[in-house]
């Protein structure tokens, strides 16, 4: 009796832990959102899409534009930039500032937008909008991938030829550890891709109007793009065509209004710009890149002084008439009174010293300025240098905007209309990460003034040097044995 | 009260025989020196009916007519059995069991017989664990078992330590803990502080491959196998023990502080604004500018800070009170015995709120009918701990730990009427003693913990050569956290947002269901082979959940809880009341075999092999684990030509290799989303598998954006362990015993941080690229110096060397991890920081190794190097004496570590010597005399004007001699009073734990489980009394 009982346990016993052995190692952690589950929805997709927008961080480029060219000179308060202020970056100086590398920013952010172009065509709608808000959140993703890819050109790569080397173009949600490392390619074909993507996304997204978010690409957001995309191939056909595109559509502020651009008080000329507020880390002060934070608005309270103004850049505007001096540059009397550097970055002050929107500025992506400009270099390269829809015509325009009582200029040669546009797009676009690759578009050195270097080697970058692109960091190398190294380093 | 006790058994004991009784028999039971022995069982066959020997070793026993045969029985004795025939009076000799007590190896699926062992594992008796004043008994097992490394993080009552096994085997998961084993139920991780040490009745190390590889994967970083206390045949013993002792305060370090006049002249020589020493000082310009009035005030502020001096260690800590009651019970006839006990254990700590409270019960019962046997064993413990402010805050001026240090003294917390003088604090007008002692007062952290542990095993001998059993197993944690500041107190005053106070409070299960079921094959063939196999089924389900809210804006009227907590403002800044849960677990699906041969007792070969599917690894490729070992050992001492010499009593060699994936290596995730993640959290076993998202806000758009945070690795599988192993055990005239073993182990596949292509989106990942050995020597000796009748002193030692070496890291050849160089040909933790060579006569500046050796000023161009030491001891051990004269015994151990180097952050805070730190921090006394103030100065200390930063100068050897314990105890024989028996014996005993400790460490505390010092509540000393009565 007692064994049959015996068996009968023992027998139910192990039926019972056999039969749930396959459910053991099956078993899912499922309390957090990961590839599989992160967009199922149109709603998820769309959570994607602003998280693309933050991570993307223009800004940096901003910076480096300045410390690379000749828009800015060490304040003596704080100089620590010598790898980049005077060119002695190398593929180990992988962080040049704020552990920012261009490859690690761009591709996130191109990383972030392939898994919404994976994910949105089989999201599901579940809300009224949704099946209209697709297309739309696509358009916004090939938008800022082709954004990104363009901006890695700018970093990374030399002026446009069919055959010169660009940068992977990258198209897929990596997996990890892929064993397809993706290589260079030729600048026709990646040019051609961001081309494609900026031409679907012309057609996804919705037109600009007067209530549009300008937050969030809208067609006019791509066609600032376009034109960019195509004065840096040298395509002055489209360049005219897409710019005059935007100028159209966004005309240059009135001048009582241009100033309250940078304060954020108005969004004129811009079709498309980033957010930026003293909550929204870690980007959140724009111009702390040039000037630090302030304990009060005292002379010792004000924030160190990272970056002066060149004053090359400083000495090349009509300080009483043009509104771009008294809107981009400070001279703050404050500092003066205690022997500090006084010459300040006015660009993204913000609001006063010590208060909690002090060097919070959005970041205006595209504006009509630089429109004017791409449209008046094409111009010139077509040999339109005066007269009706030229070059001259452009310059005189943007600048009668920016200028009391400005009287016109007559271009009569081309060399004389590149230089006057180079000039102008130094002085309208200081700041905005233009100029050091400016330079190298156009094959000019880097020369500061004997009052701006910060030492004798310090003063000159030669045309064509190689420093002009940025090294592939070293550990970049190390991770894709396909990866080239830009020459030189 | 044991008539009602025995009333009780009767329910659970199965099978009970009531026997005509008729007779009488006498006589006395001793040891093989003719010693007496007592509390020895005597039993008759096949019954119940017995006694035990009093102190003289007699007995006086009633046996039925029908008796045949007496049961002499002790405990560490060889059980006889002894024909009754037609004697009265017998005398028995009763020999040292060697094969019970020395001989076997709990591996918990198996019992090895030592002279069959090919492993190396170290058997420990409950001794080192039993009555040891602290709340969790891994506590107690430093410098006890060679290779076991057992590091104390906190002096808080019942917090765990850190115990690795042969050093680190994993960089992702340093310090993954061994595996704890109960009677063949796994406990949960670093939980014990619900256990009740003093059931235990032994403790094994199991160490290599041959030892550990029958747990499979979750054997990787080694296996402590715990069995409990088992009654036994015989008269019932009922024992109560009791403890009572003292912890004593902190006591002042060698870091030598300043005083307050120190400390403000100080202030005033290096000009530290904003502090009493410099604005009231008289060579501040500003004090010639003041009246002769306004001077005298100052002079006076000064001279009455000045004489402060407050005693911080007297504010912040007390001595501590603690007790153990107990009470337990074992006995039982041959065919049911049980072992029972109930236990109260209160031990107040040196924080002003620190204390573990701990109720426990066991119930351990096994019955054995025909070939049926049944065992129960089951423990549930309830505790609470109330922990430390400082551990909460970490690094802050909450922190009463740092605070004993970094507190300038010339604070006097206090008003004139008695009261804390708390409020906004500055450095002309210092209230952090104040605050900190407000928010001791004015707050808990808590955590109240209901454990259960608990197996049945079923067993049946379907022939007398083959066995079926089956055991099934729960553990589970039930775990409560709160942490509640009071309201209406100053400290609740300024919890935002609403200015009163917060309850954060979290539940949270961790359970583990384990079945293993198994059918052994045993048989000895012709009486030479001797032939064990046996096959395995496991199955284990560990599950994790937790709950927790936070809330603000309190009812002040009611204390510790979230009732009555008000709506929130709404304006600005939004907190939401926030709550949240996450749940997590896995599970394991086994099969595994052992197969053990002997040859005549000499030769033995032994192997196992294991198979785990889990669900822990991702990728369904990776989730079959195959853990195999071999194993042989050769018992020397049974060969004649060894055998012959008498004066060798034991020689064996052993050897064994395996491979063991290491369970707990997978990198994983935690739900940090969790509100009250900083009091417990759950463990996402995938997470670091694949990419993970994190949420956050941009602020242009209302729609909460969604980024992935992490790449991922869906190739992830185990690391695996190599073990290899080879040793001998040797013992010389039965007095001198030695067992030394030599390892080497290899992780393979060793997870290392891999920088991914940029492409990917992503920086690094985890991958499983790597290579790190660990090789070492133990060695284990004790020697019998006096071994008389009236006197024993038994000497003991063991000492372990480890070096780890991280060999291979794929893609890289080094990296940085956090304070670390991870670096091939470097062992793991190895400290990474520019070299600090004192201050620059001629300037002052710091100076530092430069990259080529040479001298620089320049920090910029003074590069880490990586050649200090690591954290973890090359050496460590410890050793013991035991003397008995009569009923005195004194016990003393020493635990020791050396080859080891931390960073002594409190050291680099209190020698910093420039304004930033000094503003806040008390320097120590030394900075006085030996920084640098003049063109000329050849001093060790920069100049106040130049920070040095975290450097060479304050890595510090961590190496320590510790008198870990000293007890001196007396036994006393039984007491009879009138002829009646009292009790059948006791002990007395005085215990000091932590009672001495050298050390060229600066500061409270060299032992800690980490490589950074600077907030930790140090481990006391202890002092208890108690007394253990038989009755």
């Amino acid at each position: 009796m007692m064994k049959l009982k015996n068996k009968l346990l023992l027998t139910v016993l192990l039926i019972s832990t056999l039969l749930s052995c396959k459910k053991l190692i099956e078993i899912e952690d499922e309390d957090f959102i990961k590839d599989t589950n992160a967009f199922q929805t149109v709603e998820n997709v769309e959570q994607g899409v602003i998280g693309a927008y933050a991570g993307m961080v223009p800004e940096m480029g901003y910076l480096l534009n300045s410390t690379f060219s000749d828009e800015v000179k060490t304040a003596g308060e704080f100089y620590n930039s010598i790898s980049t202020h005077e060119w002695q970056y190398g593929p180990e100086d992988v962080t040049i500032r704020d552990n920012f590398t261009a490859m690690a920013n761009f591709y996130a952010v191109i990383d972030r937008a392939n898994r919404i172009l994976q994910a949105v065509d089989n999201a599901d709608s579940t809300r009224p909008g949704d099946p209209a808000l697709k297309p739309r959140l696509k358009g916004e993703a090939l938008f800022i991938r082709a954004f990104a890819h363009f901006e890695l050109a700018r970093f990374y790569t030399g002026n446009y030829t069919a055959d010169g080397l660009a940068m992977p173009f990258q198209t897929e949600v990596y997996t990890v550890p892929s064993k397809t490392p993706i290589a260079r390619e030729k600048m026709s074909t990646y040019y051609q891709k961001i081309i494609a993507d900026m031409t679907e996304a012309k057609n996804l997204l919705p037109a600009l109007t007067g209530t549009s978010d300008k937050f969030r690409a809208t067609k006019i957001a791509v066609v600032g793009l376009q034109a960019r995309v195509a004065l840096y191939m040298n395509d002055w056909a489209n360049a005219i065509t897409y710019s005059t595109e935007y100028i159209n559509a966004i005309p240059l502020s009135p001048r009582a209004n241009f100033t309250g651009i940078w304060t954020d008080a108005n969004t004129e000329e811009v079709a498309f710009k980033l957010d930026r507020s003293n909550t929204f880390n870690p980007y959140n002060r724009l111009g702390s890149l040039y000037r630090g934070t302030s304990a009060s608005a005292s002379g010792n309270g004000i924030g160190v002084v990272l970056w002066s103004p060149s004053d090359k850049l400083w000495n090349s505007y009509d300080a009483t008439n043009d509104i771009r001096f008294t809107a981009y540059l400070k001279s703050e009397p404050i500092l003066a009174a205690v022997g500090r550097p006084s010459r300040l970055v006015n660009k993204y002050a913000g609001t006063a010293y010590g208060t909690s929107g002090e060097n919070v500025a959005d970041v205006k992506v595209f504006r009509t300025g630089e429109m004017y400009l791409i449209r008046a270099e094409a111009r010139a390269e077509t040999g339109a240098i005066t007269g009706a829809n030229s070059a001259e015509s452009d310059v005189n325009a943007l600048r009668a905007a920016r200028i009391t009582g400005y009287t016109p200029v007559v271009f009569t040669s081309k060399q004389q209309a590149i230089d006057e546009i180079m000039l102008e797009r130094f002085k309208e676009l200081a700041f905005e990460g233009h100029r050091f690759w400016d330079l190298r578009r156009k094959g000019l050195p880097v020369v500061r003034i004997g009052t701006d270097a910060p030492s004798a080697t310090g003063a000159t970058l030669p045309a064509g040097s190689f420093r002009f692109l940025l090294p592939i960091p070293r550990r970049e190398l190390q991770a894709n044995p396909l990866m080239v190294q830009n020459p030189g380093y | 009260m044991r008539k009602l006790l025995f009333f009780a058994l009767g329910f659970i004991l199965l099978s009970n025989q009531v026997l005509a009784q008729s007779r009488t028999v006498t006589g006395k039971v001793t040891d093989e020196n003719g010693n007496p022995l007592p509390t020895v069982s005597v039993l008759v066959k096949g019954t119940r009916i017995g006694t035990t020997t009093n102190n003289d070793g007699d007995f006086t026993l009633s046996i039925p007519a029908n008796a045949t045969t007496l049961v002499v029985s002790g405990i560490g004795r060889a059980t006889q059995e002894i024909a009754i025939g037609t004697q009265t009076s017998f005398n028995v000799s009763l020999k040292i069991d060697e094969k019970n007590m020395e001989e076997v190896v709990v591996t918990g699926y198996t019992r090895e017989k030592k002279s069959q062992f090919s492993g190396a594992a170290t058997v420990l008796s409950s001794k080192v664990v039993e009555t040891v004043p602290v709340g969790s008994f891994d506590q107690a097992l430093q410098g006890r078992a060679p290779g076991v490394q057992v590091s104390s993080g906190s002096g808080q009552p019942g917090a765990n330590a850190q115990v690795w096994i042969r050093g680190v085997q994993s960089i992702n998961q340093a310090f993954a803990q061994p595996l704890y084993v109960v009677d063949g139920v796994p406990l949960s991780q670093a939980a014990f502080q619900s256990l009740n040490p003093n059931d235990f009745e032994s403790i094994t190390v199991l160490k290599d491959a041959s030892a550990a590889a029958i747990y499979g994967s979750r054997g990787g970083t080694g296996v402590i196998v715990i069995t409990t206390k088992k009654g036994r045949a015989g008269a019932t013993n009922m024992q109560y023990r009791t403890q009572f002792g003292f912890t004593q305060r902190p006591q002042a370090t060698n870091f030598d502080m300043m005083n307050s006049r120190e400390i403000l002249e100080y202030e005033e020589r290096i000009r530290i604004v904003g502090t009493p020493g410099w604005t009231y000082g008289k060579s501040n310009p500003t004090y010639a500018t003041l009246t002769p009035a306004q001077q005298a005030r100052y002079d006076a502020i000064l001279d009455s800070m000045r004489n402060i001096n407050t005693d911080i260690l007297g504010l912040f800590f007390r001595q501590g009170f603690s007790q153990q009651h107990e009470l337990n019970m074992s006995g039982g006839s041959d065919k049911t015995r049980f072992y029972l006990s109930g236990s109260y254990f209160n031990q107040e700590g040196t924080d002003l709120r620190a204390y573990l409270k701990r109720y426990t019960a066991r119930f351990n019962i096994d019955h054995t009918v025909d070939r049926l046997s049944v065992q129960f064993n089951t423990t549930i413990g309830y505790s609470k701990i109330d922990q430390s402010e400082g551990e909460w805050y970490g690094n802050s001026t909450r922190n009463t730990f740092q605070m004993s240090w970094r507190a300038k003294p010339y604070e006097n917390p206090y008003k004139p009427d008695g009261t804390l003088n708390f409020g906004a604090s500055s450095g002309l007008a210092p209230k952090v003693l104040a605050i900190a002692v407000e928010g001791i007062e004015n707050s808990t952290w808590t955590q109240n913990q209901l454990k259960l542990n608990s197996g049945l095993t079923v067993a049946y001998r379907l022939f007398p050569f083959l066995t079926l059993k089956n055991t099934f197993g729960i553990d589970v944690n039930n775990d409560r956290y709160q942490r509640w500041i009071r309201p209406d107190s100053y400290i609740g005053s300024l919890v935002l947002p609403a200015n009163r106070g917060y309850d954060i409070e979290a539940a949270r299960v961790i359970g583990q269901l384990i079945n293993t079921s198994s059918i052994t094959y045993a048989r000895k063939i012709a009486d030479r082979h001797d032939v064990e196999v046996a096959g395995f089924f496991e199955a284990i389900r560990e599950y994790q959940k937790a709950i927790g809210f936070t809330l603000y804006n309190l009812d002040p009227r009611l204390p510790l809880t979230g009732q009555g907590a008000g709506s929130l403002p709404v304006s600005g800044t939004t907190y939401p009341q926030t709550s949240s849960s996450a749940s997590g677990g896995y599970g394991i699906r086994s099969f595994f075999g052992q197969a053990r041969y002997s040859f005549d007792g000499k030769y033995t070969l032994t192997g196992s092999v294991r198979r785990d599917g889990t669900s822990i690894i991702v990728n369904p490729d990776n989730k079959e684990i195959t853990t195999w070992s071999v194993g042989a050992t050769w018992n020397a001492i049974q060969e004649d030509f060894i055998g012959q010499y008498s004066w060798l009593s034991d020689l064996r060699l052993r050897a064994s290799y395996g491979s063991v994936p290491n369970f707990l290596s997978i990198p994983r995730g935690g739900y940090g989303a969790l509100q009250s993640s900083n009091i417990t959290g759950v463990t996402n076993y995938q997470g670091a598998q694949v990419p993970g998202f994190v949420t956050l806000n941009y602020p242009a758009s209302t729609v909460t954006a969604l980024v992935p945070n992490t790449a991922g690795n869906r190739e992830m599988e185990l690391e695996t362990v190599q073990k290899a192993n080879i040793g001998f055990d040797l013992a010389l005239w039965k007095r001198f015993r030695l067992s030394m073993d030599f390892y080497k182990n290899k992780t393979l596949d060793l997870f290392v941080t891999q920088n991914l292509p940029y492409e990917s989106g992503f920086a690094s990942t985890t991958v499983n690229a790597g290579t790190m050995s660990n090789k070492g020597v133990e060695i284990m000796a004790s020697v019998d110096i006096i071994r008389q009748k009236n006197m024993d002193l038994t000497f003991s030692m063991n000492h372990a060397i480890n070096k780890n070496t991280v060999e291979d890291l794929g893609q890289v050849t080094e990296y940085v991890a956090g304070t670390f160089l991870i670096k091939e040909g470097l062992p793991y933790g190895s400290h990474y920081g520019p070299n600090y060579l004192g201050a620059d006569p001629a300037t002052g500046r710091p100076r530092y190794e430069a990259a080529d050796g040479s001298v620089t000023l320049d920090p910029a161009n003074a590069p880490s190097f990586a050649k200090y030491g690591t954290f973890m001891p090359v050496h460590t051990g410890g050793f013991n004496a035991d003397f008995r004269w009569k009923n005195l015994q004194i016990s003393a151990f020493f635990s020791y570590q050396f080859d080891v180097v931390r960073y002594n952050n409190i050291e680099s805070w209190v020698t910093r010597g420039i304004s930033g730190y000094a503003a806040a921090v008390n320097q120590r006394r030394e900075v006085l005399t030996e920084q640098w103030q003049k063109a000329g100065d050849v001093k060790w200390i920069q100049s106040p004007l130049y920070d040095r930063g975290f450097t060479s100068a304050d890595y510090q050897d961590a190496k320590f001699l510790r008198f870990r314990n000293l007890n001196v105890a007396y036994n006393i024989q039984q007491i009879n009073i009138g002829g009646t028996k009292l009790i059948k014996g006791a002990r007395f005993y005085v215990q000091f734990q932590n009672l001495a400790i050298w050390s060229p460490w600066k500061g409270p505390d060299p032992e800690d489980n980490n490589n950074i010092s600077l907030n930790e509540y140090p481990n006391p000393k202890m002092v208890v009394a108690g007394l253990d009565i038989n009755f």
